[in-house]
């Protein structure tokens, strides 16, 4: 008993502790950590709410009261940045979350399976793939209308494709391994073979395509919002925030700066986590 | 003694670019209740491929499989579970057969689970496995990683018999093991073998092994049999000039014994799409122009001892 559990244990410190080796993926997990808790308490962080609008002290410049200035309506750009967290967040990581777990369930089938299963699931995916999952989100998020629904439906069915085609690829790896065939020789139902026998074995693969699918969500996200595809007015998405500072832009730069900033670091950030994690899940890979 | 497991004529056959892969082309044999089967051949002769054809890791292209006097080549995917309660496999590489996810207890439960067990019965019964292939309670939830290959090679082992199996092919179960823990493996194997009346077929290219396990041997070359006779028999009167080759290489202990090596020239012939005659004829020194026309047949040049071979 003790001794397995000290060896998890001491599996968990060792990948720790390659993973603190790298000081710019720390930088991102504790920007993370830091952008998630302000998100979670926006309302108590926030000096103003994000609709407060006061028309009379439109588009000063940061001061003391309105540390990053407001808006053409008078609204706190700092307060609506905090908020902003919050949808930019949620939509990165739901975004992935649909679009991991639907491409979890194509490649683990198209990968198990192989031959003509495969085939068909994969020529299909190649459709999609033929089209840039950009111009894709942009399709179905101009077909669906605005509106934070959509444009989740939108990044997810964008993301599904390229997914789906890295988790086949993993599984068809770990197919060849013995332990599959065991699993087969102990009569274990497909089913039970894919996600109790595969997947653990694909999980830091899973992990880290997670990570790096927020950070693509969240970029995706300003994107589709900047063109006015995604959350609408008054929701304070960043994009949605660089979109309409746009027309002020010559004169009052800080309205875009900041949001532009926001998401860059916390793209930044999180790509970085990604690639520590990446790394500390296979230190093979490092420094060859 | 009664049959327990018959061959006959049996194929595997794979689609590869350029033709098809003869890996097991026509091989018959039956093995008895209780005894041991070896199957010795070099790299690449089909054995693995016949054992795996065998209990349906493969489906077989052609022939026939009949198990306790059932016919089970081609069987459904439900009748091979069934199959798989009575026939069990031990595979080569300990480091690649289990799943390096699970802790020890847990890879021997599988079986067990899967077959409806309560967990805490099947938790039982797994220590219970655990003991009897000398595992220590310790290493219950370690990782098989942790290990070394002999005892990974034992979680393997109490994991093909979680079931009670009758009969368990064992593909190589040794020589991924230091010799030291060979030789224990193997006496648990015979040890198991005597207390729970199993059938084994043993495949191995390591032919020391196979001398001090198996009451019979087959000499496999390309996907054919070459020879077939009793332990003792095989290893005291080969006859085939491929099993004559083979048995001189194994190399001995005795300084003053005369090493007469017979050294094979040429290659192994192309397993895809063969050409008929002999599949060892380009490499034997006694091959006529019958050799490389027509296929020898395995015939019986003693009551035990079958060779198949135009010059014998």
């Amino acid at each position: 008993m003790n001794a397995s559990k000290s060896g998890r244990k001491s599996q968990f410190k060792l990948f720790f502790r390659r993973f603190c080796r790298n000081k710019l993926a720390v930088f991102g997990l504790i920007f993370i950590v830091f952008i998630i808790l302000v998100a979670l308490f926006a309302p108590f962080i926030a000096p103003y709410g994000y609709d407060d609008q006061n028309v009379s002290i439109r588009l000063t410049k940061p001061n003391s009261e309105h540390w990053f200035g407001t808006d053409d309506l008078g609204r706190d750009v700092f307060s609506r940045m905090i908020y902003g967290a919050r949808v930019s967040l949620s939509v990165g990581i739901s975004t992935t979350a649909i679009s991991m777990f639907t491409a979890l369930i194509i490649g683990m089938i198209s990968g198990y399976y192989g031959g003509r299963t495969d085939n068909i699931i994969m020529r299909i995916v190649d459709v999609f793939l033929a089209i840039p999952s950009i111009l894709l989100s942009i399709a179905i998020a101009a077909t669906l209308g605005g509106g934070i629904v959509s444009m989740l439906i939108a990044l997810s069915m964008g993301a599904i494709p390229g997914v789906s085609r890295l988790i086949r690829a993993q599984v068809m790896a770990e197919c060849h391994k013995e332990y599959v065939e065991a699993a087969k020789v102990t009569r274990a139902s497909d089913f039970r073979i894919m996600f109790k026998y595969i997947f653990p074995n694909i999980l830091s693969v899973f992990i880290v395509t997670f990570t790096m699918g927020v950070a693509g969500g969240i970029l995706n996200a300003s994107m589709l919002s900047f063109i006015g595809l995604g959350a609408q007015p008054p929701i304070p998405e960043w994009g949605a925030m660089l979109s309409e500072g746009r027309a002020y832009i010559r004169d009052y730069p800080y309205l875009v700066t900041y949001p532009g900033i926001m998401i860059s670091i916390t793209v930044f950030a999180i790509n970085m986590f990604g690639d520590g994690l990446r790394d500390a899940f296979d230190p093979k890979l490092k420094g060859r | 003694m009664s049959v327990i497991l018959k061959v006959e004529n049996l194929k595997k056959y794979f689609d590869v670019q350029g033709g098809k892969l003869h890996a097991v082309d026509g091989i018959s044999f039956s093995i008895n209740e209780g005894e041991t089967f070896g199957i010795v051949g070099e790299s690449g002769c089909g054995k693995s491929t016949l054992g795996r054809t065998i209990i349906h890791l493969y489906q077989p292209t052609s022939g026939k499989i009949i198990f306790e006097n059932k016919d089970i080549t081609f069987i459904s995917k439900k009748e091979c579970r069934e199959l798989l309660r009575k026939m069990q496999f031990i595979f080569q590489d300990p480091y690649s057969s289990l799943n390096p996810r699970m802790t020890v207890i847990d890879i021997i439960m599988e079986p067990l689970l899967i077959d409806g067990m309560k967990r805490k019965d099947a938790r039982q019964r797994a220590s219970e496995l655990m003991e009897m292939v000398g595992l220590s309670k310790m290493f219950e939830t370690s990782y098989p990683h942790e290990l070394d290959g002999g005892r990974r090679q034992r979680i393997g082992i109490a994991r093909a018999l979680a079931l009670e199996p009758k009969f368990i092919i064992c593909d190589e179960p040794v020589s991924a093991l230091d010799v030291s823990i060979q030789a224990q493996i193997l006496n648990l194997m015979l040890e198991l073998q005597e207390k729970l009346k199993l059938t084994y077929i043993f495949i191995t290219h390591d032919l020391s092994v196979v001398k001090h396990i198996s009451d019979r041997v087959m000499v496999m070359y390309l996907g054919q049999t070459v020879e077939l006779a009793e332990t003792q028999e095989l290893f005291s009167n080969p006859v085939h000039p491929y099993t004559k080759a083979l048995l001189s290489a194994v190399p001995s202990i005795d300084i003053d014994e005369q090493q007469k090596r017979e050294i094979l020239h040429g290659e192994i012939a192309s397993p895809i799409n063969p050409q008929p005659g002999c599949r060892f004829a380009a490499r034997c020194k006694y091959s006529t122009s019958r050799c490389k026309t027509d296929d020898p047949q395995l015939v019986e040049i003693k009551p035990g001892h079958f060779v198949s071979c135009y010059n014998v």
